[in-house]
């Protein structure tokens, strides 16, 4: 089902409660990728660029793909998901905004701008491990992703 | 005095509502100077047009001129027009015609005085009048301000306590994963009792993101068919469908105009608390409409528990309720609160008639409300 090497999961999270909810639901879920953290835009531009504390390419893997959380200090996510998805380098890696806000404002310009999915963020522990396995089983299992382009 | 007073300022507001064009952005500014001057030149050769200098009726086209001059250009221009009107009656119309004389003084001294004076009551009301108009629309934009910052603050504060609320509930639950073993049963209930109030807690303040979506979000006003929007809300409603549960329409409830899908909201939440609150084995609600009045109302019916006296303004208030959680099912106290903002937001306006023990009717109109 999967390659050899695992490709790293991008984790766009400001808050540490639900990075830890989040993780925790992937270990429920099974799901062995290794995890990046980000906690805020900069930080996640910086990693997706492989510059700054990410220069060295191998400490920067290019991601699987990436849960951005949509309310970020400094650079949003909507920020971080506009650059991306117009630049070609990136704009194939899979984009999952994962946020709290259900506004249809924000949705509808999440996916104007690119984004692969929404998910509203689940209000429990039990609701994170649910998503956590059905965002697994699709983006890891039925979806065939891009090659790597470099 | 006070009352009067207030009358008055009622009386200018409703005349400036309905003649909006008598407020100008702007008062007494130079082409308003110059219009009363020209207005009083146009009044001038209107009064020599339709009679002769020496007939008297000196004043005739000129009182019109001075209150126009006051309506487009407020006090100065209204004075300004006054002044040049007692200019022209004591040249042109007082003997020896076409002259500056002293006769003056004894001829035409009093129906000056009476032109002058009339003319700075005229200018100074017109400007009061302006002056009120003015502030009243300040005001009024102030208070819609001050209501659309309180509903953009609500919903950022209902909005932002949600994470730590879910973060509450999360850690609640790895502990009752992970530790359960090594935890004894009274602990494991008060981790129980910090799951179920952190839930209570983020009902509460989805009802409260809800209400203050309401102020912010646009009504829309269009025809709608109130009888398909009940088909909806009987369709969507499984609590219909228990047992002892009567619904029934009374006659056709025809067309409103609104949001069809926020007065489909109106008829569910009272729906809801008619079988909410409802202690009889036979449940009856009954929807209708009446056309007595001058607008149409519309009324939801039950025979539940009914509401005391004391309650019939106080149900509307937000997360009051009338009985202890445990009873009736509990909810948050929202509901009645989101549908009256549902109905002010129309232009509506609710009331309740209730016997305790008996039953309680709702009844609402759309439009019409104060």
């Amino acid at each position: 089902m999967q390659a050899t090497t695992l490709q790293t999961i991008l984790i766009v999270e400001d808050s540490d409660d639900d990075f830890f909810a989040t993780t925790r639901a992937f270990k429920k879920a099974n799901l062995l990728n290794p995890v990046q953290r980000c906690s805020n835009g900069d930080q996640a531009l910086d990693y997706l660029y492989q510059r700054g504390e990410f220069a060295p390419p191998a400490s920067a893997p290019r991601p699987g793909f990436v849960l951005l959380d949509l309310n970020l200090p400094g650079t949003d996510g909507r920020e971080v998901l506009r650059v991306a998805k117009s630049d070609p380098l990136l704009r194939q890696i899979p984009i999952l905004v994962m946020t709290t806000s259900d506004a249809e404002q924000d949705i509808a310009r999440c996916y104007d701008a690119g984004a692969n999915s929404y998910i509203k963020k689940p209000v429990d522990l039990g609701g994170f491990v649910e998503s956590i396995s059905r965002l697994k089983e699709f983006w890891l299992g039925v979806a065939v992703l891009p090659k790597e382009l470099q | 005095m006070l009352r009067s007073l207030e009358a008055i300022h009622r009386l200018r507001l409703q005349i400036t509502d309905r003649f909006p064009f008598l407020v100008p952005k702007q008062r007494g500014c130079i082409q308003h100077n110059l219009l009363a001057v020209a207005l009083m030149i146009f009044a001038l050769l209107v009064r020599l047009a339709i009679a002769p200098v020496n007939a008297g009726l000196q004043y005739v086209t000129f009182f019109p001129a001075v209150t126009l001059a006051a309506v487009a250009g407020g006090f100065k221009p209204g004075i300004l027009a006054t002044v040049i009107g007692l200019v022209f009656a004591t040249y042109i119309f007082t003997p020896p015609y076409y002259s500056f004389s002293i006769e003056v003084f004894h001829t035409s001294f009093w129906s000056n005085m009476v032109f002058l004076i009339d003319g700075i009551i005229v200018s100074y009301s017109i400007e009061s009048m302006h002056r009120y108009r003015q502030r009243y629309e300040k005001e009024l934009k102030e208070v819609k301000a001050i209501n659309k910052e309180l509903d953009e603050f609500t919903y950022i504060a209902s909005h932002d306590l949600k994470e730590p609320l879910r973060g509450i509930h999360n850690y609640a639950s790895v502990i009752k994963e992970d530790c359960a073993d090594k935890l004894d049963d009274e602990v494991m209930q008060y981790v129980n009792s910090i799951q179920r109030l952190a839930d209570r807690m983020t009902t509460l303040t989805d009802s409260l993101l809800e209400y203050s979506r309401l102020g912010c979000t646009k009504i829309k006003k269009e025809s709608v068919d109130v009888d398909s929007i009940m088909d909806d809300v009987t369709e969507d409603m499984s609590s219909l469908r228990s047992d002892g549960v009567k619904l029934q329409r009374s006659g056709k409830l025809g067309n409103a105009t609104g949001d069809a899908i926020r007065i489909g909201e109106v008829f569910q939440n009272l729906i809801a608390n008619s079988i909410k609150y409802n202690d009889k084995p036979e449940k009856l609600v009954e929807v209708g409409r009446d056309d007595k009045g001058a607008h149409p109302v519309f009324y939801v019916r039950d025979n539940g528990i009914g509401i005391p006296p004391q309650h019939k303004e106080s149900v509307f208030r937000i997360f009051k309720r009338l009985h202890e959680q445990s009873k009736y099912g509990g909810g948050t106290g929202a509901g009645l609160t989101i549908v009256k903002k549902i109905i002010e937001r129309h232009g509506g306006h609710i009331w309740l008639e209730s016997v305790p023990g008996a039953g309680t009717t709702f009844y609402f109109t759309l439009c019409g409300g104060e």
